[in-house]
Order: C-alpha cells, then structure tokens, then sequence
C-alpha cells in the first residue's frame, strides 16, 4: 500500500495539472452585451467594494463613501442626472428656488413610504433636516434660517444668505430615513427631549430604514450588507431578488471573486490597470463616470517659499509633460488637463486654453529670471491611490531642468493635517475633489471653500471677486461665462497645476444591467432599474 | 508540586511584566505616529465640510484624548480590569463589542490551523524520520523548504488562482460561521487555513524528523527492537511521545505565526477577524482598538507559552521546574 503513495500523488499532481491547463479560457471572443433588452425579474447580484461604511443609517455620521455603500436603499430629494450638473427630482418631485425671497420650495412625491410602512411626507423631511442641524453636521446648516412645512407634501426651506450651493447641496447629499424607526429606538422624540438621541444613533448607526428600492437586512460591519427589493416601492422594480455588497479590501481578491463568478460587480474602480483588462476582456462591461482631478497645489501664500513667486510656478508646469505621464501612469483612460476643468465639464471648460505646454526650455528661462538658486522643494503627497510613478515622474521632469525636488509621501492621517489645518510645505499633489459641477468648484477653489482651508495656496484677488459673483448667479449661461472667466484667472495666475483627470469605473459581468458610474459616484437616479439576465 | 506551582507564579509574573512592557510600547508607539486620529475620523465622516475647531475639540475630549499621556494609558489600563476596553474612534463603538465579534473568527481559523499543522506536521515528519533517506523522505524534506520559504501572501494567491478562479472548486472570499452553515464555512475556511497552516506544518515536521532521528539510535529503542516488538508499536509507544518535545516548543512559534499571519490572510481572503480589524485600526489611528488588540493578541501568545512550558512535564517527567 505504502509502495503505491507515489504514484498516486504522482497522478494527482498530473490531474491537477491537466484541469488547470484545459480550464475554460474566459477571454472569448462573444459580443458585449450589457445592453438594453426587457428587463427580468430575479437573481443575486454581488458587487465588492473597496471601502466598506462605518456608520449605515444615521445620516449625520455619514460619509460620502457610507451612502455610497448602502444605495440600494437610500434615496435623496434630488440627484444629478447628468455630468454637466443638470438635477433630477427622486423624493421631491419638483422645486423651487426663490433666491429674491431666500426660499427653496420642494413639492415631494405622493405615496413613498420607508421600509418600515411609514409615510415620506414633508413632517419626515423636516425632521431629517432638523437631525442633520441639531447635530451640526448638515452641510452649511449655519445658512438655514428656517424650515417650514407647508402643508403634507410641502416643504420650504427659508434661508439666511441665499447662493447656488444651498439647492444642490440640500437636494442632494441627505438621505431621508425614518423618523418613526429612529424614535422607536430612540424612545420617544429627540427634539422635545423624552427621547434620548444617543440611544437613537446608537441603533441607526447598524440600521437603516429609508426609501430606496431595497431595504437592508444584513450588515456585518467590514463584512457584507445584504439588501432585498422593497415591496412598496413607488417606481418600477426592483428586480433583483437580492443584492449583496462585499468588502473586499485587495483589489486582486476583487478580480478573482468576477472571474470564477462569486461576484457580478466591482464598484468604484480606480486602478486602471484593472479597468483596462476589463476593458480588453468581452466578459465585462465597465461603465466610467466623472473621477477626481489631481493638481498640483503649491505653497504660494507663504512668503520664504520660492512657488510664491509666479514665474516658478510657471516654470514647474512648463516642465511638466503631462500628456506623457498621462499616458503612461493612466495607460490612455487618464485625461491630461490644461486647466482646472476637465473637457467633460462644459460650463467651466475654456476650449484651447493651454497656456504652458511642455517646454523645458522655457521653464529654465525663467527659473533663471526668478533667480532660483536650488532651494528644495517639496513634493508632497499621501500613501495609497496616490499613483507613485506619477510622483517619481514629476519628479523626474522638475529635477531635469535643475528643481531640486525631495519627495514626501505621508500616511493619511499627517496628510489631512496639513490639508485641512497645518498646511505644507511646497507642492501638495492631491485629488481636487472637483467632479465638474459648478457648486462643486466654489466648493474647492472658491472665496469661501469647504475644503482645503489651510489657505496654504494664494488666491488672486479677481479670482475671489468672481467666485463671489458664481455664488449669486442663477442664470446658467451668465454663470458659466463667470465660471470659464474663473477658470481662465486660474491659469493665468497658475494658481494650481492641474496635472490629469482619473477615471472612476464599475466593472460588471455582461448580464448585469446597470447605470451605475454613468452618472456620479455616489447617487444615480435609477438603481430600481438594476437587473440580471437570467 | 510546590517547585511546580512556584514556577507557573514565577512565569505568571514574567508574563505580566511583559504584558506591562508590550502595552507601553504600543501605546508610545502609536501615539509617535504623526495625525491626529480626530481629524481623520472627522474627515472620513460627514463632518468633513463643517469640521472647526470646537468640533475638533469636543471630540478630543469626549475621548479623553485631551489629557496628558501618562493618565490616558494608566486610565486605559484600569478600565480594562473593570471590563471597560474602551471606545472605537473609527467605528464608534464599544471596543470590547467589536473584539467580540472579531476574535472568534481569528481563533477560529488559527486554532483550526495550529491544530492541523501539529497533526500533519508530527505525521509527515514521522514517516520522513522512520523512512529516512529513502524516497518518501527525500520528497517530504525539500516540500518543507518550500513551506518554510513560500511567503503566505504568494501562496494565497496561488490557491485562490487554482483552486477558485481555473477550478471553480472553492469560494474565494468571505466567512461564514460553522454554526451558521456548515458546508459553506468549510469550503470558505478551507483556503485561508492552508495558508496559515503551510508554515506550521513544514516547520513542525521538520522538527519532528530530528527529533525522532535522535531518538531512534537510543538504547530503549534498541531494547524494543530486541525484544521482538512491532515497527508500529515502537514508533507509536516508544518514539513518538520522547521524540514531541522539541516540537511542542515549536507548538509557541506557530501560534504566533499563524495569529501574525492572520492579518495578511484575513485582508486577502477578506475576512472580518481581528487582524483585519487591527490593519485598519492602525490605519485610522484608532489608538485604543490597536492598545487593546495588541493586549489580547500578546496575552494569547504569553498563556500559550507557557502552557507549551508545562507540557514538557507531562511529555518527559525527567523534566524539572526549578
């Protein structure tokens, strides 16, 4: 018997062997599909995410990432329909904005109900407001004067210094849930004070009762999040039997997990050596959305710093050549930028501003006019989707026409400080946040930005005196003549130095049907609409 | 009995001076790391537009981080006994929660694999032993080297390309509890505990072949022989307890690897255990998830250790504890 071990492992190494070796090729040569037909009722979809929510139902500790992770479920007043900012009424099914009077006015839907048969009405919108408020993590809630509501499907929000951002932003990033689920659990009303809101939060932190088309089951934190179609719906589906979100933290597990069929989707795709095999391979669709610009944001509010001086921020993206690092780092998705707006924008993008093309030579001309004598500087940036042969290579293109360029790449935490409160020194290369929607630019790079306040970067005087005009102007033609004027300050000042656009993906099995990523990353109008082919 | 006790009270102690020494270090090393753990929570959170000062600030307190070092460590350290581990920053939650519902995956997968690395590890090393030389052994002895030297990420990889992705034999991720569904949690747990078993079982059975080499010329061995005993009964009876010495002590080496090793094979199989939980802790510098996970994880190894110690009593009474 012992004599025979051999060559039976022997055999089983062969078989072994032989079954990976005739394994079925996926890489065929079959049509895509992916695209319309009579929608089917059924089946499980798995999509695997990267990040995965802290927090599922309370919408005052959620982040952006969090909402994306539990869409299925969650619905917003409004959401963006398209790339260039145009919205989309989902539980408001029209609005008003009244600027001469500081008034929205949403006329919400008839006949939603949350997961738990209560009613969406105008009292459940208020009180997700009044939420967001009392716990002062409602996007510029210090603006709100006043939210009334006018009748049971009525909702009007009075507010204090009325401007562009307060629609969109109000419309679009708080999901509604349910006030009564949340009471329950937080034993009486939070805003009279028998109910305590702690406790509230305590449970809706692990639970979500909202609107969408799915509700959610199951959430094992860092884990899955298992949703099934809402009976009660108000539109059209869901179709799904169910759908499952995965964390899966390693991208390569992800790729694994579609090709043997455990999963039908990855969601928010950055890596472009991933979507670019999914690209080449028929199995897969991957729909591309609007991702993050990176630029490059130099110190030039400070004084002892030599990117103070503008001809040295000149001479850098001069000796930039961003369409090769474009090409190279993104392998033909990334698209290299000019100015601080992509193409796909068109409110903001000026056509043929490209004010400083690659030319080293140039750049050392007024290296030598700034009298640049070699003073270090530093190229910094966060570990982790920072792409570090675009680093390498900026460096490379500043250190051959003489910048004396260290590179400093910082865990996330030291990151935020310096962005956020401390400020850097020299270059910071950071995502600009900028999907390409007018409140978004004000947002970032405006008079009053909600991000990047360390006010490490100078801004023009004109630049400030424009965007206080966007804020205020509601005509869209007059407000993208503004915005392309801004756009223009921005270059010629070289306040930045958009260096490319990333692509944001979802990467789907070819029966799946789904918009996903067409849109925005965080909502899409349609996620009822989801189905498999069976 | 008395030399006895006195020595687990004396390793008892070591070992709570090394708990002591551990946490310290920890608790210095986390707090050298630069950021404020705050203001990243804040800027992952909703917070991130309306993020000021007085935010930043009623947070720091609310988490004590506003005192000085010594009194938060020594705090910590004393909540602990009364059962308190803590809050989580990150995932506002309490500490002692979120372990609980980690650390049973982890020992799940690290008990199974200890235990199957001493299984097949003394088995495999056994047969290397009595068959030495002959072609058995010289097919075992380089397959060790392999277990020994295979980084655990590359074998992860290579059995989730084979055996998940070409022969769609098993699931490539994910946990499910055996309580929960069987079948399903063995063929989830069947590629993550290989990984984590490869090293223990190459290690254990190499191990196991010297020392059973060094046993079998012995004189008591030789009697066996003499007095007309079987090959099985020698081997079960007379070689294998004398020879499990050295490989008991080797038992300590693999439940720190496998506990260690599990934060790579829970990120790539993505399994929520505790070494997951740990990585990204440490990446949200979630200060006192990783104090108290490291506590746990350094008690596990420490109680281990020294029941590995005891052990030697049992397996050679010649052993003394002096």
């Amino acid at each position: 018997m012992k004599k025979h071990l051999l060559p039976w492992l022997a055999c089983l190494l062969v078989v072994a062997l032989l079954l990976v070796g005739c394994a079925k090729d996926t890489d065929n040569d079959d049509e895509k599909t992916g695209t319309a037909g009579e929608p089917q009722y059924g089946g499980t979809l798995v999509a695997v995410k990267e990040t995965f929510p802290a927090v599922v139902g309370f919408p005052p500790e959620m982040s952006a990432t969090d909402k994306a992770c539990v869409l299925p479920a969650v619905e917003t007043l409004l959401v963006y329909s398209d790339q260039s900012g145009t919205l989309t009424g989902i539980l408001a099914e029209d609005w008003e904005e009244d600027p001469e009077n500081n008034q929205i006015t949403f006329y919400l839907r008839k006949g939603i109900k949350f997961h738990d048969g209560t009613p969406f009405n105008a009292e459940a919108a208020k009180w997700n407001f009044d939420l967001g408020i009392k716990r002062e993590t409602l996007t510029d809630y210090k603006n709100i004067e006043k939210i009334e509501v006018v009748d049971e499907y009525t909702l009007r929000i009075h507010t204090k210094q009325h401007n562009i951002r307060c629609l969109p932003t109000w419309g679009t990033s708080l999901v509604m849930i349910s006030p009564s689920a949340f009471e329950e659990a937080a034993g009486g009303d939070i805003f009279e004070g028998d109910g305590d809101i702690e406790k509230g939060a305590e449970w809706a932190r692990n639970n979500l009762v909202a609107t969408g088309p799915y509700k959610l089951v199951e959430f094992k934190r860092d884990d899955i999040l298992r949703f099934e179609p809402f009976e009660d719906y108000w539109r059209e589906g869901p179709y799904l039997d169910e759908w499952i979100i995965r964390f899966i933290p390693d991208i390569m597990t992800a790729q694994a997990m579609m090709k043997s069929g455990d999963a039908q989707m990855i969601m928010e795709l950055t890596d472009v050596d991933v979507i670019a095999e999914f690209n080449e391979s028929s199995d897969y669709v991957v729909n591309e959305g609007p991702g993050q610009m990176w630029c490059l944001h130099p110190d030039s509010s400070n004084p002892n710093s030599p990117l103070a001086d503008k001809r040295i921020r000149e001479a850098i993206e001069y000796a930039i050549d961003k369409k090769a690092i474009a090409d190279m780092v993104g392998r033909g998705l990334f698209e290299p930028l000019t100015q601080m707006a992509p193409k796909a924008w068109t409110a903001g993008y000026v056509e043929g501003l490209d004010l400083r093309p690659y030319n080293p030579e140039k750049a050392k001309q007024l290296m030598a006019e700034a009298g640049y004598n070699g003073e270090e500087i530093i190229l910094f940036t966060r570990e982790g989707d920072t792409p570090k042969d675009t680093l390498v290579a900026i460096q490379g293109y500043l250190q051959d026409v003489g910048f004396n360029v260290k590179l400093d790449i910082s865990d996330r935490a030291r990151y935020i400080e310096a962005i956020f409160r401390e400020g850097w020194d020299g270059l910071a290369f950071c995502s600009s946040g900028l999907v390409g929607f007018e409140t978004n630019f004000t947002d970032h790079y405006g008079h009053e930005p909600l991000t990047f306040k360390s006010g490490n970067t100078a801004k023009p005087a004109e630049l400030l005196e424009v965007s206080k005009k966007i804020v205020s102007t509601y005509d869209l033609e007059e407000r993208a003549a503004l915005l392309k004027e801004a756009i223009k300050i921005m270059a010629e000042d070289c306040t930045y130095i958009p260096i490319y656009r990333i692509p944001l993906a979802c990467a789907m099995t070819k029966n799946v049907h789904c918009d996903y990523m067409k849109v925005h990353g965080n909502f899409w109008p349609n996620p009822n609409e989801v189905w498999m082919e069976q | 009995m008395n030399k006895l006790r006195t020595y687990i009270a004396r390793r008892l102690i070591h070992a709570v001076i090394v708990l002591f020494i551990v946490s310290v270090l920890i608790f210095v090393i986390m707090r050298l790391l630069p950021g404020d753990p705050i203001l990243l929570y804040l800027s992952q959170s909703a917070n991130l537009e309306n993020m000021n000062q007085e935010m930043i600030d009623a947070l720091t307190k609310k988490y004590g981080l506003d005192k000085p070092l010594p009194v938060q460590y020594f705090q910590w350290l004393t909540n602990i006994f009364r059962g308190d581990w803590g809050r989580s920053i990150f995932y506002n939650e309490d500490i002692g929660q979120l372990m609980l519902e980690r650390f049973p995956v982890t020992l799940h997968l690290s008990l199974t694999s200890v235990i199957i690395s001493t299984i097949l590890g003394i088995l495999i090393g056994l047969l290397a032993a009595v068959k030495r030389g002959k072609l058995v052994d010289k097919i075992i002895m380089p397959l060790t080297y392999l277990g020994i030297s295979a980084p655990v990420f590359w074998v992860c990889v290579m059995l989730m390309y084979v055996f998940g992705v070409e022969l769609n034999l098993l699931p490539i991720a994910g946990y499910t509890s055996p309580f929960k569904d069987f079948w399903l949690s063995i063929k989830q747990t069947i590629m993550p505990i290989t990984c984590m078993a490869i090293f223990g079982i190459a290690g254990c059975a190499r191990q196991m072949r010297s020392s059973v080499l060094e046993v079998l010329p012995q004189d008591y061995i030789r009697t066996a022989w003499s007095k007309g005993l079987r090959e099985r009964q020698i081997v079960i009876k007379h070689v294998l307890k004398n020879s499990l010495s050295p490989v008991i002590t080797f038992l300590g080496v693999i439940f720190k690897n496998v506990i260690g090793g599990s934060v790579l094979v829970e990120t790539i199989f993505a399994i929520p255990g505790v070494g997951r939980l740990l990585v990204s802790s440490i990446f949200a510098h979630d200060y006192v998830v990783v104090q108290s996970i490291t506590f746990v994880m350094a008690l596990m190894v420490l109680l281990v250790n020294i029941i590995v110690d005891l052990s030697y009593c049992w397996l050679d009474p010649r052993v003394r504890f002096e």
